[in-house]
């Protein structure tokens, strides 16, 4: 009963003091009040922890970190109290562990970690069989033991310290205790059975000698801190005392430290590492373990300034060093009898009483055991093995030389480690010191990994690793062949233990559970069916298009859009169809539908969205976009979606790419291509933060085949041109680029398909005119604005081919004449004429030649230097009418070819352009012509020239002619050709007849006076004329009338040459009246009827005409001499025909 | 002469847990270096303890090789008495029995570190060799649940003027200690800048329970 009583009081008061804590704000009481019930739990009612171990624990979650602290001083001090505890605030623990508010927790977890760690162990060697709980609770534990030993790299230095503190724990826990250590009343591997599954006593001990490894690391790490330092030195020194073995390897990282002290330490903490490693060493020496070592110990201490005094005093008794020493000369077989009977009956507890199997059993396990401790002699033999190397070598004769070398090496002033720890060398130069002098250089020789003991331990070093390896297999196998099942276990047989290992929740946090969680929608919701889902939106989505009237009436319009902006952006294919009908329909209506949709699409696209999942892709946006673009450019009301079209271009977010292609090809179309212009040119002017991206499409339309659409483009891509610079080089670059091709041999295939009318295939393609002026047409249009883009022509031309190159310099007038004479490319591009452009050269300055500088140059180089006169016919325009008539002499000589070049030249022909300016008219040439003195020229080569006038049909025409006559005529002399083109003229242009008549008569008329001259000359002309006109037409009234003015000595000619005329004649001047006969001469009357003015006349009959015949020879014989008569009649036979006329008047 | 005192434990708002701080002196000191620091220590609010680390408490006699010897456990009532009866008017001109009073006041009697069971954080001494004993006596202890402690020597000579400003020095120091958040983390960087300041040569190292 009264135990009863103090059981209730004590819970009473538990429960009141923990109903304070919960309520206090005061920290400290809080701590205070944990502490009481700690107490009055552990101390006097231990039945209590269950009941309260939940109510406790909770205080982890308090917001102060003493109050976690002490709770975790409750949790070490209940599981050091029941076993039971364990698994029950393994994972508290984990939790605290992870404590990112107070490093202090983190560091009382780790210390309480320790604890519990070795408790839990001790209590599952203890246990007759181990349940899943605890199989679980060491497993967590495990896993805290490897976090808190990777924090042996933390950054807070306090929680490096206990993380070495907890792998000393680890060390000393998990391996086997040894003859001669520290007694300590400690639970260690000795009391791990052999049978226990989960914490096999080898995989331990290796462990633990991992851990051991990773501490020699981290104390010889170059940067470790003082603090760290010496707790790392105190827990080597510590498991060295401990467990013997270890001995070696602990001295030779005091020997190392104590040779490359960290750089980093001041000078005090120097001086407090080296007191304490002083310390330390006289620790170890004092263990009696540690006689092996005692001679490096000892030059260790002197070098710290130990006296001779103190180490004697922390020499263990000689007695005990001599039964030591008595012991490692016997054989090992002998000294593991010295060993307590407890060890070999844990190594094999399986071992019947008969020690001649027990021995050899031991010995395999303990050899296994003692293996790393092997290695660890060898790692001591690297530092032995050097220095005895060195001890031989160091002679006072290398040791000057040594000495001289390293004087290089050192620093100005000592360094205040050294003159801290200097103290004089008292055995200067003994063999003591001279070994200790090779063991110091032998252990940083081997630090650095140099000399013979290192390459020796690593030749054994690796048989060794082999070896280590061999024995990880052997031991893997169990453990390995243990995980397997256990997995299985949990895994497949038994999902109540897979529960309980998740069922290792932290305690105290039911109270937790009640608090408000934030409800998460994904959680408690599941998403429908497919099917389902799209059958639902389709509903949704009809139901909203419906209700566009009532929406538009209750005013909840731009709500309604919204809606449907915000679901089409998660719309399938079906209702993306269904969406643009409906937008189509009513295509003003919507707009504003429309681009909400747009602007959602685009908002998912670049993730701005609140709402679904962030697409971050623009293909949804350029597909909407896109359809939306070709329904209304497909649509055959086209004009409606006119507006709605520019809108769109214009205030989308963004104009895709994909779009400008649709775009482009809309404007490809003759039929649309004016609207599609218009609107690149408004993204042009309206989106200039795009225009890079129109550009190329712009161009493609500027070379197009289609001339209207490419005027149109073209104007658009000069504005362009002007408007920025980058743009102006993209575009000349198009525009080279395409003059690039003209290189080629064949037209590149792209230009060909660039072209509607597309060569089928197969066919070898060839440069057409059309195709050269397709890649020039760009090029030409920016030629008079970025003129040095000729030279590119230049060296282009030369690649091409002749019919290129034809249609080059056919096309280079307008552009090389807007450059102008001025441009200083162009006359760059004459001095620097690339090989084979010379014809392109020339057509340029033929081109220019009207302009005045050229000209001159030209004009200078002709009349002073080189008088060939060729250089002159490009100029020839530019000259003035003087010198072109100067020249013409010289000119008309040349090849036939040439002359007819300088004609053309002169006459304009094949100018395309309609301002050609020649200084001579046409008139004027051929009047030049006939002007030339026959002296300069001689008359066949002026014939020759006058007939390639008259070639020109164009340009002499009847008009022309007309006045080349009339204007011939008007001279004084009479040119000497004058006969011949009259007689040319006529044969061109009958109509002229009337006009040469007239001149005829004129002639005949003015040249009375001087008769005779002009009968010698022009008499046979005049006769051809006459028989070339009346062969060629009926004769003509005016043509006998002329007849009828020649003076009466040249008509009789033409009578005698043809009779026929007279007849004619005479029937003409029969059928005059009386008054016209009057005016006729009456010599030539009488010639012509053959009687007098006053006679009638007579019937022709041949009688008359015999008389009439009869009568003329006398007057011949008196006017004409013989000798002329008979050349006459010898060179012009009356079978002469007309079309001979003027080849036999050349010869004339 | 030892005089030892524990002073109340301060009732702190602070957060941090207030540091355990102990001064240790050793026994034949005559002057108490560390109790001259005690009540510095005591108004600025850290909890404080001062030990003897020697075998028995030694205070200076009526000549060098005449010291006043008694056990550890004797109060400091007593020593008060014995002192006057031997020679009252020396005692009093040497300042002893001043300092005797002042320590029966803050606590019983001498203690020694040695047999005290308390956990400090920082354990300050004024002198090397109390410095190498108090080391000596942690290493011959087994640590149990590995709280560290941070064992300080500032060197302070035995005289009157060397101790009032010693005294400063280590309350300056505590001060610093008690304010940093995390000591271990800072306690390198502390005592390098105290160093630097007081121009003393600090030895420190840790140690654990």
């Amino acid at each position: 009963m009264a135990a009863m009583e103090v059981g209730n009081d004590v819970q009473e008061q538990c429960v009141e003091l923990l109903n304070e804590a919960a309520l206090l704000t005061d920290d400290v009481k809080k701590v205070a009040n944990l502490k009481k019930v700690q107490e009055l739990i552990i101390h006097q009612d231990p039945a209590l922890l269950d009941n309260f171990l939940d109510e406790v624990v909770a205080f982890q979650s308090d917001t102060n970190a003493e109050v976690r602290r002490a709770v975790l001083g409750f949790i070490e001090e209940a599981c050091r109290k029941d076993h039971e505890m364990v698994p029950k605030v393994v994972a508290n623990l984990s939790l605290l562990l992870q404590d990112s508010f107070s490093v202090a927790v983190v560091k009382r977890t780790i210390q309480a970690i320790g604890n519990i760690y070795k408790i839990t162990l001790q209590w599952l060697s203890q246990a007759r069989s181990v349940t899943d709980l605890m199989d679980s609770a060491w497993s967590m534990l495990g896993q805290m033991k490897r976090q808190i030993i990777s924090y042996v790299d933390h950054d807070n230095d306090g929680v490096r310290t206990m993380a070495v503190k907890f792998m000393e724990m680890v060390v000393l826990l998990q391996t086997y205790s040894e003859p001669g250590s520290l007694k300590r009343q400690e639970f260690c591997l000795d009391g791990v059975p052999m049978t226990l599954k989960i914490a096999r006593p080898r995989k331990l001990e290796e462990e633990a000698r991992t851990v051991f490894a990773e501490m020699i690391k981290f104390h010889g790490s170059p940067h470790i801190s003082s603090v760290n330092l010496m707790a790392c030195m105190g827990s080597l020194t510590l498991i060295a005392r401990c467990r013997p073995s270890f001995i070696g390897q602990v001295i030779s990282a005091l020997e190392s430290l104590h040779a490359n002290l960290p750089p980093t330490l001041s000078k005090s903490q120097v001086n407090s590492v080296r007191k304490h490693m002083k310390m330390q060493l006289l620790n170890l020496l004092k263990h009696p373990a540690s006689y092996d070592s005692h001679r490096n110990i000892c030059t260790l201490l002197t070098d710290l300034g130990a006296s001779q005094s103190e180490v004697a005093r922390a020499m263990p008794p000689v007695e005990e060093l001599r039964k030591r020493q008595r012991r490692t000369e016997e054989p090992p077989g002998a000294a593991d009898d010295d060993t307590p009977g407890t060890k070999r009956q844990k190594f094999v507890p399986e071992d019947d009483d008969d020690d001649d199997e027990e021995v050899p059993a031991g010995r395999v396990a303990s050899g296994a055991r003692l293996a790393p401790v092997d290695k660890m002699k060898h790692k001591l033999n690297a530092i032995d093995i050097t220095e005895t190397w060195a001890a031989e070598r160091l002679t006072p004769q290398l040791a000057a030389d040594l000495v001289l070398v390293s004087m290089q090496h050192l620093p100005d002033a000592p360094p205040a480690l050294f003159s801290n720890t200097f103290t004089p060398i008292s055995a200067a130069g003994t063999r003591s010191q001279i070994q200790h002098v090779a063991r110091l250089l032998a252990a940083q020789l081997t630090k650095a990994g140099l000399g013979p003991g290192v390459e020796a331990t690593r030749n054994q070093g690796i048989q060794m690793t082999d070896h280590d390896w061999e024995m990880e297999d052997e031991e893997e196998a169990p453990a390995g062949s243990r995980r397997p099942i256990a997995t299985v276990l949990s895994g497949t047989v038994t999902g109540r233990e897979a529960k309980k290992k998740v069922a290792l929740l932290p305690s105290g946090q039911m109270h937790k559970k009640h608090m408000a969680k934030p409800l998460r929608l994904t959680e408690i919701t599941r998403p429908l069916p497919k099917d389902e889902l799209e059958k639902s939106m389709t509903a949704a989505l009809d139901r909203l298009l419906a209700a566009e009237k009532p929406a538009r009436v209750g005013g909840l319009f731009s709500v309604r859009a919204k809606l449907l902006a915000m679901m089409s952006a998660h719309f399938t294919p079906q209702l993306l169809d269904k969406m643009l009908v409906h937008i189509l329909e009513d295509m003003r209506g919507r707009a504003d539908l429309v681009f909400s949709w747009l602007y959602e699409e685009y908002c998912n696209s670049v993730g701005f969205s609140n709402f679904g999942q962030v697409m971050r892709s623009t293909a949804n946006y350029e597909q909407i976009f896109c359809m939306l673009i070709s329904a209304l450019m497909v649509r055959p009301d086209f004009k409606d979606g006119e507006i709605l079209l520019t809108r769109l271009f214009l205030e989308a977010p963004v104009v895709p790419a994909s779009a400008v292609d649709i775009l482009k090809g809309f404007s490809s179309d003759p039929a649309t291509y004016q609207l599609g212009l218009q609107l690149f040119g408004q993204l042009l002017s309206g989106r200039p933060g795009r225009q890079a991206s129109y550009v190329p499409a712009l161009l493609q339309l500027a070379t197009g085949a289609a001339q209207e659409i490419r005027d149109r483009a073209l104007e658009l891509v000069l504005q362009l041109h002007q408007s920025s610079a980058t743009l102006a080089t993209l575009v000349e670059q198009h525009a080279v680029e395409r003059l690039k091709w003209l290189g080629e041999e064949t037209p590149p295939a792209q230009l060909v398909t660039d072209q509607q009318s597309a060569v089928p295939e197969g066919v070898t393609r060839e440069w057409t005119d059309e195709l050269a002026k397709l890649c020039l047409h760009l090029y030409l249009a920016l030629l008079p604005r970025r003129e040095s883009l000729i030279h590119q022509l230049a060296h282009v031309y030369v690649l091409t081919t002749a019919d290129v190159k034809r249609t080059i310099l056919r096309v280079l007038e307008a552009p090389i004449r807007g450059m102008g004479m001025e441009s200083p490319e162009l006359l760059t591009l004459v001095e620097t004429c690339p090989k084979g452009a010379e014809t392109l050269i020339t057509r340029v300055i033929h081109i220019l030649t009207d302009k005045m500088e050229l000209v001159d140059r030209v004009r200078d180089l002709y009349q002073k230097r080189v008088s060939d006169v060729r250089f002159l016919i490009p100029v020839l325009n530019g000259l003035n009418k003087s010198e072109v008539i100067a020249a013409l002499p010289k000119l008309i000589r040349l090849n036939p070819v040439v002359v007819k070049e300088v004609f053309n030249r002169l006459l304009g022909i094949h100018a395309d352009t309609g301002n050609f300016s020649s200084p001579l008219t046409p008139v004027e040439l051929l009047v030049a012509l006939h002007n030339i003195d026959p002296a300069k020229c001689d008359m066949k080569t002026i014939i020759k020239a006058t007939s390639l006038c008259f070639a020109e049909k164009q340009v002499y025409t009847q008009e022309v002619l007309a006045v080349v006559l009339q204007q011939l005529m008007e001279q004084d002399p009479l040119p000497v050709l004058l006969m011949r083109t009259v007689i040319q003229s006529l044969a061109l242009y009958n109509r002229l007849i009337g006009l040469v008549m007239n001149i005829l008569t004129r002639l005949a008329s003015r040249q009375v006076g001087e008769r005779r001259e002009v009968r010698r000359v022009f008499g046979p002309r005049r006769r051809s004329g006459r028989v070339s006109s009346s062969a060629a037409s009926a004769p003509s009234r005016a043509a006998t009338r002329c007849c009828c003015s020649c003076p009466v000595d040249p008509l009789r000619e033409v009578f005698d040459t043809a009779p026929e005329l007279r007849a004619q004649l005479r029937d003409y001047v029969n059928g005059f009246t009386a008054s016209q006969r009057e005016h006729l001469p009456a010599d030539v009357f009488e010639l012509i009827t053959g009687r007098k003015p006053g006679e009638e006349p007579v019937s022709d009959c041949s009688g008359c005409r015999r008389r009439r015949r009869r009568s003329r020879p006398p007057s011949r014989r008196r006017d004409c001499p013989r000798a002329r008569n008979r050349k006459r009649s010898k060179r012009h036979p009356p079978s002469s025909g007309a079309a001979d006329a003027p080849m036999k008047a050349i010869d004339y | 002469m030892r005089s030892h005192t524990t002073s109340d434990r301060p009732a702190r708002s602070d957060e941090r847990r207030p540091r355990d701080v102990i001064t240790v002196q050793l026994s034949r000191v005559v002057q108490s270096r560390a109790l001259r620091a005690h009540p510095v220590h005591g108004k600025k609010s850290f909890t404080v303890q001062s030990f003897g680390t020697g075998d028995k408490v030694k205070l200076p006699g009526s000549a060098p090789n005449k010291p006043n010897i008694y056990d550890f456990g004797t109060t400091y009532e007593h020593i008060y008495r014995d002192l006057q009866e031997k020679d009252r008017s020396l005692y009093t001109q040497n300042g002893l029995l001043h300092m005797l009073d002042r320590n029966r006041r803050i606590k019983p009697g001498p203690q020694r570190l040695q047999e005290c069971s308390d956990k400090f954080d920082v354990v300050i001494s004024c002198e090397e060799r109390v410095y190498d004993q108090i080391l000596e006596m942690f290493e011959s202890r087994e640590p149990v649940d590995n709280t560290p402690v941070h064992v300080i020597n500032i060197d302070i000579q035995d005289n009157h003027e060397e101790a009032t400003i010693g005294a400063f020095l280590i309350c300056d120091l505590c001060t610093q200690l008690e304010d940093s958040q995390d000591l271990e983390d800072d306690i390198d960087e502390l005592l390098q800048e105290f160093e630097s300041k007081a121009k003393r040569q600090v030895l420190h190292c840790v140690q654990f329970y």
